[in-house]
């Protein structure tokens, strides 16, 4: 590998020159590659072409990576376009991935990006696989646990070629954070649920009979009269019909009780429960995530351990600290063991062989495989359903070398038995 | 990256099964609820745990001798976010209104993902021993409730058996085998 | 479409500040990526109009970390070409490039040019040489325009923000001497004739006054003293119909806050004691406009009508309560803040009368704003920029750095610009880039070392030889990076700047006072008062 550079200045100067910081940094690694190799050959998946996503794509463009995937389900709303960047008017309700797409490669030609307009549960585990790392800058929790339990199950599948870095970043108002997770060596997502902020919940009484804040007519709307007028449709925060109903609904409810206050961005903001984003935080959050990527990839200068807090709510405040790992972590945290028993073993006998063994000392083990149900201790229907299976052979019940979750009074968390048939 | 991964400790076996934290939380739940006379459980589809209502007969108070059934909704942000709790039937009752709200502290502001199923149905049954006039769902119950206790009782034992209570007609919730009115452990 | 697309924002900063924000005119100076990702955040939530100042021409580098410079762009004017990027994002902001170099500008006598700098809401340096910085920093502060100026060095950046003054215009119920519409309005209830339903939704405040009433404390133009707050939450606890009742326990927790004589804030005395209270025009810079509503807000303190207490601000905060109770009390602090108001507003009247300027001369929405924020008023003093990079005004201030774990850092950056003036070169930047071959660790080391050392004499120089060290790696990693731009830095740091200049702009929230160092490797921030 010929180490000649054009280019002196940018991130050329960082692949080539001593890393003061980093122990051991060396121009070319054990697998015989250059931190310019590193970074030309990652390949880096963005979740979500929103406010951060906008900025994710571009500060990867420009720090060099060349091969970018962006997926989002989402379409482009007028509202988008005081922080989504990539997007102007007339790309209203185009796709956003393929549009921000688009933009980085006419911005940028020499990047490949390549877009996805899909859900990310619609992808195959395959897809994931195929990635260097992932950066996500998502707005809903819900993506953020999907994608965290997919990666660290990946990452005990197939060890190495599993083993996927999240980047996350979240904004609300002038405060943001950014964190590096690494899949089974430090805290994934689900070990601190807790630092995203919980959705404000108003007593339902004081919703029916005592509003006195605008969001409780407006919570009013949405909870209890969607509920009865449209029972079996779900109010889309989206969706401006919907919201336009629950303006008008909350509106003549607030002059009833004299509340002023009502308007569309509100009534959008306590349905969908956000904090408004504003262009200036999802750049510092956006910039600390891809920043903190270029560090992981090339190795540069050492990366984020593991969690960054922003806010500029008073003066500049950025702080970085290590957030520990949670041993009960339902995702993270699940302990594992393994069984051989002969095929022809009952369920009971499994069972049994749970309680007794000096490695599990289980109690009362309820068992399941997926979706499936082997066997539950309580409640009384479930036990009732599912006691045929504790006479029949495991052989019957699954394959040899399938993991069963099972959980127990004595876990605080669940436990993954595999069981292999021996002869 | 390979420098990264180096630093993984590999002491334990780990899992490797997806399934997802919410279906490991309700069977964790689920198969560790207490034993309890007052309290059963229906599936309408055995194969999907996150939908099943709660029969409840209360062992005493002001609704005993009733049956009362709450649909519940496990969605895939448990335990993050509170099940949906419906009462099923029309009832009268100062803290359920006749659309099936509950108010619940439990149910919205005060849920945290420490609680569990139990902590529910423990705060259902609370719900019926010492309904809470003052925190009102249905006013007019919750009215007749301060300012009439005996009335209040009556209409109650009205509103059960399936009679009418202030021009409105209420569900027949009454136990098939009234449970035994000892009170809970 | 301007409506729908800024209510987010306006979620944020209102639209007193939205309105602010569209008035303002924002002059730059530099076009590298740091002043390009600064704007962008400006831009998109709808800033009035930005000026960018630079004679820069587009090189490859540009084209590799500026997003707002096209590929095809090299040896094009760079202000030009980022002024155009810009303004698509936003066709309501007019932006306009002046393709001269900033330190010609400066050093120019036309009043146009004077007036670019001098007449703008805002200033931003990106990444100016300091001698460009103080030159600035001085024209700013004659015509009291806040500047902030920013600069990157590879991972690090700096970020100063350098005002004559600011005043941060970000609630009292008066429990203790109610003011007659309160007082008759809770005399008229009578607990006695309340079911236990209604009285568990009486709203707190009525409920201390009652019991301050109760107890002869009200009215007193003391303190309660801590017996007597004692004697009230006991006196409390027993009107609640049961034990548990919220709002009681609402009003047992609220005596030490609400139970207390009024008294306006220091940080507001010492605005009204400020010499520019008393003689706004003595001043002679232009005509500021909040130095009149502090002038005329302290004839209102000193009026009968006001007895000394400042206008009520009128928001009362969310208590359990019903509807009925809760908006009846909201509806008296309002009318109350109202009359305040209008009283206010014909001290500013008379205010601008005396000074022989127009009635409209500052608009009733902004003395509505002002007067509603009174008991919020502060004013941060900042020291000027050019203070602290020629004199010594550093030396009183220095231990702030050490205490704030950012001398070395800081100490880097200066010594970088020394090491400039000395070597005409950055450290860690060969000769001449055209030539440049493969780059040398040996040459960054040479580089470091001597940065090193410039440092630590630096921090001898402000009296902190004892207390702070350069760390070593820190001047190898500034050596390293030869001042370059990385597009992340330059973006985050942009992020910064933009949202402090919104908050100088938009006068809410508080902004940082006065110096920032972002450091990229350990994704942290330092700040230090100067």
């Amino acid at each position: 590998m010929a180490l000649s550079f054009k280019c002196d200045t940018g991130i050329s100067r960082y692949l080539q020159l001593k890393a003061p910081h980093v122990e051991g940094f060396s121009l070319v690694n054990d697998e015989n590659e250059t931190p310019r190799d590193l970074l030309a050959k990652a390949k880096v998946l963005v979740i979500g072409a929103g406010g951060l996503g906008c900025e994710i794509l571009k500060n990867l463009a420009m720090s060099g990576f060349n091969d970018i995937h962006v997926i989002d389900m989402d379409t482009i709303d007028l509202s988008n376009l005081n922080r989504q960047f990539l997007f102007r008017k007339d790309d209203v309700s185009k796709p956003k991935a393929e549009v921000a797409a688009a933009f980085i490669r006419r911005r940028s030609p020499h990047v490949s990006i390549t877009s996805h307009f899909k859900r990310i549960q619609e992808m195959p585990e395959e897809f994931y696989l195929d990635f260097t790392l992932i950066i996500c800058g998502l707005d809903s929790i819900e993506a953020r646990r999907w994608i965290n339990a997919l990666v660290c199950g990946m990452v005990e599948e197939h060890g190495f070629k599993g083993f996927k870095p999240i980047i996350d970043g979240g904004t609300e108002g002038l405060r943001g954070n950014a964190r590096v997770i690494l899949p089974s060596i430090n805290a994934c997502l689900d070990c601190g649920l807790d630092l995203y902020s919980k959705k404000v919940t108003y007593p339902i009484c004081t919703i029916a009979n005592t509003p006195r804040l605008p969001e409780h007519c407006i919570e009013w709307a949405s909870v209890l009269e969607w509920a009865r007028i449209f029972p079996d449709k779900k109010l889309d925060g989206d969706d401006p019909d919907h919201i336009n109903w629950v303006v008008e609904k909350a509106a003549a409810r607030a002059a009833d009780f004299n509340i002023p206050g009502i308007n569309y961005s509100l009534a959008q903001g306590v349905v969908k429960n956000i904090i408004p984003a504003i262009a200036s935080t999802n750049a510092i959050v956006a910039a600390a995530c891809t920043n903190e990527a270029l560090k992981v990839v090339t190795t540069c200068n050492p990366y984020l351990d593991n969690y960054m807090f922003y806010s500029g709510l008073e003066g500049v405040y950025m702080f970085s600290f290590p957030y520990a790992r949670n041993p009960d972590c339902l995702v993270c945290g699940k302990k594992a063991g393994s069984l051989s028993l002969s095929a022809n073993t009952t369920l009971e006998d499994l069972i049994t062989a749970l309680r007794e063994s000096p490695v599990f000392q289980l109690r009362a083990p309820t068992l399941s495989l997926g979706q499936t149900n082997l066997y539950f201790q309580k409640p009384k229907e479930l036990e009732e359903l599912t006691r045929p299976n504790l006479a029949k052979s495991i052989g019957e019940l699954f394959e040899s070398g399938s993991t069963l979750t099972v959980t127990d009074p004595t876990l605080t968390t669940s436990l993954s038995v595999t069981v292999t048939f021996c002869s | 990256m390979l420098k990264i991964w180096a630093q993984r400790k590999d002491d334990a076996q780990k899992n490797k099964s997806v399934v997802p934290p919410y279906r490991i939380r309700l069977q964790k739940d689920l198969s560790e609820l207490a034993d309890d006379p007052t309290t059963r459980l229906e599936f309408a589809n055995t194969s999907d745990q996150t939908k099943f209502t709660v029969v409840y007969q209360p062992p005493g108070g002001l609704y005993h001798g009733g049956e009362f059934k709450f649909s519940f909704e496990v969605s895939e942000e448990y335990p993050h976010k509170p099940p949906k709790v419906l009462c099923v039937q029309k009832i009268y009752h100062p803290n359920i209104d006749t659309d099936g709200h509950v108010c619940l502290n439990v149910l919205r502001e005060d849920w945290k993902p420490v609680l569990s199923i139990q902590s529910i149905i423990f705060g259902l049954h609370l719900l019926f021993m010492a309904p809470n006039p003052e925190d009102p769902l249905n006013n007019d119950a919750a009215q007749n409730m301060i300012n009439d206790p005996t009335g209040f009782k009556m209409n109650v034992t009205t509103s059960m058996r399936g009679g009418n209570v202030m021009n409105a007609k209420y569900e027949c919730v009454l136990a098939p085998t009234p449970a035994h009115s000892k009170g809970r452990r | 479409m301007g409506l729908v697309l800024i209510d987010n924002n306006c979620r944020l900063w209102q639209e007193s500040g939205q309105t602010a924000l569209e008035n303002a005119r924002v002059c730059v100076l530099g076009s590298t990526a740091l002043a390009a990702e600064t704007l962008k955040n400006l831009v998109l939530p709808g800033i009035g109009e930005f000026v960018v100042v630079d004679d820069g021409v587009v090189g490859e580098q540009d084209t590799l970390t500026n997003f707002f410079v096209q590929v095809g762009d090299q040896g094009k004017l760079r202000a030009e070409c980022i002024v155009q990027g810009l303004s698509e994002l936003n066709p309501d902001v007019k932006g306009s490039a002046v393709t001269r170099s900033p330190a010609e500008l400066l050093a120019s006598t036309d009043p146009a040019d004077i007036q670019l700098v001098a007449s703008a809401t805002l200033v931003l340096a990106c990444g100016q040489p300091e001698s460009v910085v103080c030159a600035l920093s001085r024209r700013c502060w004659q015509a009291n325009v806040p500047l902030v100026a920013a600069d990157v060095a590879g991972f690090y950046a700096r970020v100063r923000t350098s005002i004559p003054e600011h005043a941060d215009t970000p609630s009292d119920l008066r429990l203790l001497t109610p003011f007659p519409a309160l007082r008759n309005y809770i005399d008229e209830i009578d607990f006695g004739v309340l079911d236990s339903t209604d009285l568990a939704h009486v709203p707190y405040p009525v409920i201390i006054v009652k019991a301050l009433k109760a107890l002869s404390l009200d009215g007193s133009a003391a303190a309660p003293t801590i017996q007597q707050k004692r004697a009230l939450r006991d006196l409390i606890g027993t009107m609640a119909p049961s034990p548990d009742e919220e709002n009681f326990a609402q009003a047992v927790d609220a005596v030490t806050q609400h139970c207390k004589p009024y008294s306006t804030p220091d940080a507001v005395d010492q605005i009204l004691n400020d010499p520019a209270a008393a003689a706004p025009l003595a001043a002679d810079t232009k005509v500021d406009r909040f130095w009149l509503l502090a002038s005329a807000l302290r004839t209102y303190m000193l009026s009968d009508y006001s007895q000394g207490m400042l206008p009520l601000n009128g928001s009362i905060p969310d208590m359990k309560a019903d509807t009925k109770g809760y908006v009846a009390l909201q509806r008296i602090y309002k009318q109350k803040a109202a009359e305040d108001a209008a009283q206010f507003a014909t001290h500013v009247a008379r205010e601008l009368t005396e000074a022989g300027l127009p009635a409209d001369f500052i608009s009733s929405d902004e003395v509505a704003v002002f007067c509603r924020n009174a008991c919020n008023l502060r004013l941060l003093r900042f020291t000027p920029l050019h203070d602290e990079l020629e004199g010594d005004s550093l030396c009183s201030t220095a231990k702030s750095l050490v205490a704030a774990e950012v001398a070395s850092h800081y100490a880097l950056f200066r010594a970088s610009a020394r090491f400039e003036a000395t070597h005409g070169r950055y450290p860690g930047v060969t000769a001449s880039p055209s030539d440049a071959e493969m780059l040398d660790d040996e040459v960054v080391a040479n580089d470091a070392a001597e940065l090193f050392g410039i440092a630590n004499s630096l921090l001898a120089e402000w009296g902190l030889a004892s207390d702070a060290k350069v760390d070593e790696d820190l001047a190898m990693e500034f050596a390293r990076s030869g001042r370059c731009e990385l597009h992340n830095i330059s973006s985050m740091t942009g992020g910064i700047v933009s949202q402090e200049a919104i908050k100088l702009i938009t006068h809410q929230y508080v902004p940082e006072n006065s110096l920032c160092v972002v450091d990229g490797v350990k994704a942290k921030s330092y700040v230090a008062k100067i």
